[in-house]
């Protein structure tokens, strides 16, 4: 009974070292990362409408939005309790925190070995590029994550018992609600269930049947919610109507070592060889359930379904889990040897090896992350643009700033990273590279009457990114620059 | 038995009388759906060769044609009737698989909330016949009538050939299981009279005949914005599959047929009439083994039956009011009386501009896209005079399909702000824009 007080402790312990650490990091910077912005705006609305905006008159000038709104209603709710911006910041870091309670309970499920499940929940604190992506971003993905973990814990439970069923209907009518993602998920029970089949495994009737109902409900919710984008875009509704050119640089900078680098060394080489062992070799139902989970969002992610950031995210808190199983075989593995009392040593590598491959990588990532977010000089900028311009005016900035000129400058942007419904994606996306690279005055003013612009945002890290000293054509009298700061310049269209 | 086949017609009889009747009552008397002007266009073009050359290539579409020459009415009368006897083939020919009635209401139901089925009884066209033929050539296999089945395959080959020739692969390779005498006879004396009608007659090459049109997913599911089938039968149809195999050799051959039917619907598009007949079936199956089966997580199951009961229903209802609000409308009409030459339209104005003026149109899908994006004068001008176009016919749905919504982009800003273009007509349905021949003449 003590050791089991004990555990809890311990696990307590992690949930709160994780969070303190998430939260210091996100709170040395007072802004979000830049993509949050959207989901801040639909938060708000919901906060003064009641629903959200579904129908936005500043994004790509104008455009309808299909998305799950189960995740924005959750912040709004609890936003009536507590300030918006603190809100904003301590619920995802809260949800990723505990993520160290999932991780645990599902790696002990598998494991039966509570060392082994608390050594795997504390691994799960430190996966740089979840860690990195999610401690300074409002995203559905850290509910996502948080309830998938739920759901497959509870579908692991269907093997032994069908009590706590209303809590998995719930948890998953939840995640449905939440993000098209869940529909990776039900797919990943699906090939499960193939998987079982090939092994001639036999499959649990509770969890076919919920497999079952899991697929068929998140087909049906995503084909309503999705149902306009799928007749607009047909199949190029499976890459999101991501423009061509911006898919190919999904994976221009990525290598092995660098997933490697941004899982960490020890829960991939350790989550493949328990998959290896616990799926090839032992077959063991349970580790195959999640192993056919970690083969879906690693094939989504190869075929660039999904973005690679988010097929990382699944991977590495799926590897972490699974990895318990090794620490197992490795207590074992020493116990019966005559190295037993190399234990310490070998423990002693293995966490310097885990310092070096995952702690550093996981500050190194978070600094990106900070460095990354609206600096006070952007902010600065995008809320002169506010007070200084009229409703209707168009700013022109490349894709990453598309949600902070709605969010910050309540003004129209040509482009941000939702491409859902938007007809003319690619052509609006090779249109403003080119706006920051064109060097004829002509050019430059043919596109902003395409696309009505009336100022031109710039700063030093577009300068850095197309690699220019300034826009070409900005000595022409047709660009006036109307607003400065030390590293960022707005520059009016005047010529119309 | 009789009773259930009476409740089964009577709910097809309902399903394609909602769209028909409501259509016809409340918003307008012509047929949906653009294939239906193209199929009679395509008739009325035969027609002008001679009505030998025009009751050869499609006598169905012969019967449609002459139906509905008065009155429309008509047609959809005739479609009722067959859409009825459609359902009729089916229940008998699913009593010759299986004896569980449940299951073949289920896949009759099934079937009829196809937009495949909802679409093909409600426009004007003679895929209705082809269905029919087909259902009734496989019942008469069936029960082994061979030379009637001979007879309704020679028949279906003065209709669409590749529908033809999948239809007789298929009959030949079941019929091969009951290994009647010479049975490859029936496989070679319909494709054989079938080449020399088509090609002999009237004219077809073979390149013609089997050139696919390459639309993939968007050639069968409804999602896609095909009349095919829904993603949702074609799951529980890929259940029903499993469920189904490894019963018998013969089995195994139905699923391969089954798989074979999906990936040739994907190169060609009619194909997707069999295979949503063939998919209905197997959804059948396996939607009566999940409603039939004890289930452990008995709250999962009725959410389960409920969600399979939506998914079935929601696409048919959302297509039939999709149709019952589908073009062309007495206003559109009307802006058609308004055209006078050679016309640029959108496929389906063109097609319907074809139909109620007998004027020849060019379709904007023809037309190279960087034409429609040009902003030279000359090289716009060029081309309309190429095909001797006079007149452009636009409106929202046309705008927002070629020109990306924008109000000024490419050939739009020429007719707005060129003197070569006047408009004859504008109203909130279309705008007409006509080049200006005097001023054009004296370039």
């Amino acid at each position: 009974m003590a050791k089991k007080n004990y555990t809890r402790w311990i696990l307590l312990f992690l949930f709160l070292l994780s969070l303190t650490i998430r939260l210091l990091f996100a709170f040395q910077t007072p802004y979000l990362d830049h993509d949050s912005y959207f989901e801040l705006r639909q938060v708000e609305h919901i906060k003064e409408y009641g629903y959200p905006a579904f129908h936005d008159e500043l994004s790509y000038g104008e455009r309808t939005y299909y998305f799950s709104p189960f995740f924005h209603y959750f912040i709004t709710f609890l936003s009536l309790a507590f300030p918006l911006e603190i809100i904003v910041k301590i619920i995802p870091n809260v949800l990723m925190a505990a993520l160290v309670f999932l991780v645990y309970d599902l790696s002990f499920i598998l494991t039966k070995d509570k060392a082994a499940s608390l050594i795997a929940s504390a691994m799960s604190i430190f996966l740089p590029m979840l860690f990195a992506n999610t401690f300074n971003a409002l995203t559905p993905y850290t509910l996502i994550l948080f309830l998938s973990l739920m759901i497959t814990h509870y579908f692991i439970r269907l093997r032994f018992t069908t009590d706590r069923r209303e809590i998995l209907l719930v948890v998953t009518i939840l995640i449905v609600f939440t993000h098209s993602s869940s529909l990776l998920l039900a797919l990943g029970l699906v090939f499960y269930m193939i998987l079982s089949k090939i092994m001639k495994k036999r499959i649990p009737t509770a969890q076919a049947e919920y497999t079952l109902f899991f697929f068929f409900l998140s087909v049906w919710a995503n084909f309503i919610i999705f149902k306009k984008s799928f007749l607009i875009h047909q199949t190029r509704i499976f890459w999101q109507n991501i423009p061509m050119a911006l898919l190919d640089n999904y994976f221009t900078d990525i290598t092995v070592v660098a997933i490697v680098y941004a899982i960490g060394l020890i829960p991939v080489l350790l989550g493949i060889y328990a998959m290896y062992r616990m799926s090839i070799k032992e077959k063991n139902p349970d580790a195959l359930s999640i192993v056919s989970i970690l083969i879906v969002f690693g094939v989504v992610a190869l075929l660039k379904l999904i973005p690679l950031q988010i097929g990382i995210f699944f991977l590495s808190i799926y590897l972490v889990t699974i990895a318990s199983q090794s620490f197992v075989l490795y207590f074992k593995t020493v116990k019966n040897s005559r190295l037993e009392f190399l234990k310490p040593v070998i423990v002693l590598v293995v966490g310097l090896i885990f310092v070096f491959t995952s702690i550093l990588p996981t500050i190194a990532y978070a600094h990106n992350t900070i460095a990354e977010a609206p600096t006070e000089d952007q902010v600065t900028t995008f809320q002169w643009i506010e007070k200084n311009t009229l409703p209707e005016h168009t700013i022109a900035a490349p894709l990453v700033y598309g949600h902070l000129i709605t969010s910050f400058s309540r003004r129209q942007n040509v482009i941000d990273n939702i491409f859902l419904n938007v007809l003319d994606a690619a052509e609006r996306y090779k249109d403003i590279n080119n706006l920051y690279m064109v060097k004829f005055e002509t050019h430059a003013l043919q596109l902003s009457q395409k696309y009505s612009i009336d100022y031109i945002y710039l700063d030093n890290t577009i300068k850095e990114e197309y690699d220019i000293d300034s826009l070409f054509y900005i000595d022409s009298y047709c660009f006036n620059d109307v607003f400065n700061t030390s590293t960022t310049q707005l520059y009016a269209v005047i010529c119309g | 038995m009789n009773k259930t086949l009476g409740t089964i017609i009577l709910i097809a009889f309902i399903v394609i009388m909602i769209p028909l009747g409501v259509r016809d009552f409340v918003t307008n008397h012509y047929p949906a759906f653009e294939s239906s002007y193209a199929a009679l266009n395509n008739f009325n073009e035969a027609l002008e060769v001679s009505t030998f050359h025009a009751i050869t290539q499609d006598p169905f579409m012969a019967i449609t044609y002459f139906l509905t020459e008065g009155w429309f009415g008509w047609g959809f009368a005739i479609n009722v009737i067959l859409a009825a006897a459609c359902i009729f083939l089916c229940f008998l020919l699913l009593t010759r698989y299986t004896k569980k009635i449940q299951r073949i209401t289920i896949t009759c139901i099934i079937l009829m909330l196809t937009p495949m089925f909802i679409s093909v009884f409600t426009g004007i066209r003679s895929m209705a016949w082809y269905l029919i033929i087909i259902l009734g050539a496989a019942y008469t296999a069936e029960r082994k009538q061979y030379k009637l089945m001979l007879l309704l395959l020679i028949l279906l080959g003065f209709g669409n050939f590749i529908l033809f020739f999948a239809t007789s692969m298929i009959l030949f390779l079941l019929i091969s299981f009951k290994q009647p005498k010479q049975y490859w006879l029936f496989f070679i004396i319909p494709l054989l009279w079938t080449l020399f009608l088509k090609i002999v007659i009237n004219g077809y090459s073979i390149v013609s005949l089997i050139t696919p049109e390459f639309g993939y997913l968007t050639n069968i599911f409804y999602v896609f914005g095909s009349t095919g089938t829904t993603f949702f039968i074609f799951i529980n149809g890929l259940f029903g599959l499993y469920l189904f195999s490894e019963k018998s050799r013969k089995n195994n051959m139905i699923i391969t047929i089954a798989l074979a039917l999906f990936v040739l619907a994907l190169f060609y598009p009619s194909i997707a009439v069999l295979f949503t007949v063939v998919f209905a079936f197997f959804a059948g199956i396996a939607i009566q083994f999940f409603d039939e089966r004890e289930w452990h997580l008995s709250n999962f199951k009725s959410i389960t039956m409920i969600l399979i009961f939506c998914a079935l229903i929601f696409p048919a209802a959302v297509f039939i009011g999709e149709i019952i609000d589908a073009e062309p409308s007495d206003e559109r009409i009307l802006t058609y009386d308004e055209l006078t030459d050679v016309v640029l339209a959108s496929p389906e104005n063109a097609e319907r501009i074809t139909y109620f003026t007998g004027l020849k149109t060019v379709s904007f899908s023809e037309v190279d896209q960087e034409l429609i994006e040009t902003r030279d004068l000359d090289q716009f001008i060029t081309f309309l005079s190429q095909y001797d176009i006079t007149e452009i016919y636009l409106d929202d749905a046309t705008i927002d399909a070629f020109f990306k919504s924008d109000d000024d982009h490419g050939s739009l800003l020429l007719l707005q702000n060129s003197e070569s273009f006047f408009i004859t007509h504008n109203d909130n349905v279309a705008t007409i824009w006509k080049l200006n021949s005097n001023l054009y003449n004296g370039r």
